[in-house]
């Protein structure tokens, strides 16, 4: 029995709490401060609702004793864990504390990370995980490894079933990264956040190449040539108040509908503007973020990985103040082909709709599948297959606008009919068919050509003909591949009807155990 | 003196060449090889305008020392049934233009330089 009153009890817990709060202590937050960085716990506090956080498991304490480890202290061991609210929805965090071993990752601060998972996809509430850590704790050998191991497992079992988004807030390097790849969302910091699978010393002695630690891991390279981050901020206040914003748009899980949100912008609302915008001739280029924006609830539009694969534009918006996730060819790059690059980046984002029950809106506007040696040799064949893929997969509300060209393979890659579009409008500006006109003429009517009196004239004769009969929607209406040919001026009012419609579509997934997905 | 932009295995060297006389005979020689460093992150300015794709010089819109504003399109390169504007990213003078009206380009092939203006 202690001979304490409860109240001294209390003080001594007080005491004991402020001493773990100091992370790594005075001097330590006061470094991190200096190289620009928040602290662990700043952070969360900036991140979510003012005075929502409560912290779990700070007194954990590692079990390391070899290479000088039983005698030191680790607050916290390096990881802040626990709950707050986002805009008053539940959301789990783990922090890691630099300050502390400088965030390496041991036995116990991967129990901490496994624990809080574990709680967020009991309740079913999104999970977001600040990285800032060396890597492994190397004293602690393979304990260290197999924490890896377990985050791995826990964000492959919540994947679909909660949000999982990662930020990157310094180095998040080696076995490190795979946890956040593992997740739905990447948030970096310019010139903070780093992050490799090996690091520029070990590039350098396996391969002799020199390469600066941001050139080969910061947030631009991630952000334009990996595709490996999905958002980018200049700032870690501006990162918190991005990752706020996606989360508005988001279910907290996989049985919940995405939340909706106000709209002051009239559902009915013209596209007048959309008249301008697009070129009624193919081969001239306009900018589909524009088109995009017009369409949907003003200022709505948050892109997904906008610098990467430019020639697809894929992100979350509200019509009439229901979530959708747009996909969209962007003829302003690579003239709106399909690549590597684009099926990757698309087919993720479709993926993660359908998880989270989320329509899907498709504008279409694609010449074909970008030919080059460098595509087939990389491997379009398997890329482009994810496409048809997810599309052909996802159970949610699919609406698809063919603004105008919609060519070949592209053309079913883009939410055809075939792929299980719920509903197919058509500008009259649309072009489906097998392929250009030029083309397509030059293998049917070789014989006619040639045999013609003037070649020339023969085949600008057919060229015509070809557009005459392909050129439009009508073909592909007239054969029920487009439900209905719509004014330009009228596709808000005819997507936000449509969305209305198929809201209450259900179907069930197949009673296998999941498909071979193209990876 | 010439300049010539030669690209070996994927790399850019800025190669200066000058005509040399001797007994009434002329030749080139090397008078310089320097390694062109691309820009280290692509969000910075990126001197050398590359096409996108492999397409043909439809329109030039530029001349060898016109300044440029950021964003304006130089080059219009047609490639998979569009004309694709080719813009400037940052304001500057354009330094150099490799390409003429009906060329057809490769993926990665330099169109035109353009130097960062003051």
């Amino acid at each position: 029995m202690s001979k304490k009153t409860l109240l001294e009890l209390v003080e001594e817990l007080e005491k004991e709490k402020a001493l773990l709060l100091r992370g790594g202590g005075e001097k330590a937050l006061k470094k991190q401060h200096e190289a620009g960085k928040l602290t662990a716990r700043e952070r969360i506090e900036l991140l979510v609702d003012e005075g929502s956080f409560e912290e779990i498991d700070l007194f954990i304490e590692h079990r390391a004793d070899r290479f000088g480890m039983a005698e030191r202290k680790l607050p916290a061991d390096g990881v802040v864990t626990g709950f707050g609210t986002i805009e008053g929805r539940v959301v789990f965090v783990y922090s890691q504390d630099f300050t502390v071993m400088g965030g390496s990752l041991g036995e116990m601060h991967a129990r901490k990370i496994t624990k809080i998972m574990d709680m967020a996809l009991k309740v079913g509430a999104p999970i977001i995980g600040i990285n800032d850590s060396g890597g492994a704790r190397i004293q602690e050998g393979i304990d260290s490894l197999s924490g890896y191991g377990q985050i791995f497992f826990r964000n492959t079992q919540a994947s679909g079933v909660i949000p999982q988004i990662a930020l990157i807030l310094g180095p998040c390097a080696g076995g490190a990264v795979y946890s956040p790849a593992l997740m739905d969302f990447i948030f970096m910091v310019e010139g903070e956040s780093k992050m490799f699978v090996t690091g520029p010393q070990v590039v350098k002695a396996a391969t002799g190449e020199e390469i600066s630690a941001e050139d080969l891991g910061g947030a631009t390279t991630h952000a334009t040539k990996s595709g490996v981050a999905h958002f980018v901020a200049s700032t870690e206040e501006e990162c918190f108040l991005k990752v706020r914003t996606l989360l508005s748009y988001l279910p907290s899980n996989n049985v919940e509908d995405p939340p909706v949100g106000d709209s002051s912008d009239p559902w009915n609302r013209h596209n007048t503007p959309l008249l301008e915008i697009v070129s009624p001739h193919p081969n001239k280029p306009y900018d589909m973020k524009e088109v995009v924006e017009e369409l949907v609830d003003r200022g709505s539009f948050l892109e997904v990985q906008k610098d990467f694969a430019r020639n697809i534009i894929v992100g979350f918006s509200r019509i009439g103040g229901q979530v959708v996730g747009v996909v969209a060819n962007q003829p302003y790059h690579l003239a709106g082909c399909l690549d590597i690059n684009a099926a990757d980046k698309a087919s993720r984002f479709i993926r993660f709709c359908d998880c989270f029950n989320i329509p899907l809106l498709t504008l279409v506007d694609v010449p074909g599948f970008l030919p080059g040696s460098n595509q087939e040799l990389g491997g379009i064949i398997r890329h482009g297959a994810k496409m048809l893929y997810a599309y052909s997969e996802a159970t949610v509300p699919k609406i698809t606008v063919i603004l105008r060209k919609a060519y070949g393979g592209a053309y079913l890659a883009m939410c055809s009919r075939d792929l299980g579009a719920d509903l197919v409008l058509a500008w009259p500006t649309a072009e489906i068919a097998v392929m250009g006109a030029e083309g397509a003429v030059d293998i049917i009517f070789r014989q006619e050509i040639e045999k013609a009196l003037d070649s020339e004239v023969e085949r600008e004769k057919l060229l015509e003909q070809y557009r005459q009969e392909f050129y439009n929607p009508y073909q592909a209406a007239r054969r029920g591949y487009v439900d209905e040919v719509i004014d330009p001026r009228e596709t808000r009012i005819k997507v936000a009807k449509a969305l209305e419609v198929f809201w209450s579509k259900r179907e069930e997934g197949k009673g296998k155990k999941h498909g071979n997905f193209p990876v | 003196m010439r300049r010539f932009l030669v690209r070996v295995n994927g790399e850019e060297y800025e190669v200066e060449v000058a005509e040399v006389r001797e007994e009434g005979e002329s030749h080139w020689n090397i008078r310089d090889i320097k390694k062109v460093v691309p820009s280290p992150s692509p969000l910075q300015v990126t001197t050398t305008l590359r096409a996108p794709m492999p397409g043909r010089v439809l329109a030039i819109n530029v001349a060898k020392g016109e300044k440029v504003e950021a964003g304006q399109v130089v080059i219009i390169l047609e490639a998979m049934k569009m004309e694709n504007e080719i813009a400037a990213e940052r304001e500057g003078i354009v330094k150099e233009v490799y390409v003429e009206e009906n060329d057809t380009v490769d993926s990665g092939d330099p169109l035109l330089e353009i130097e960062e203006g003051r």
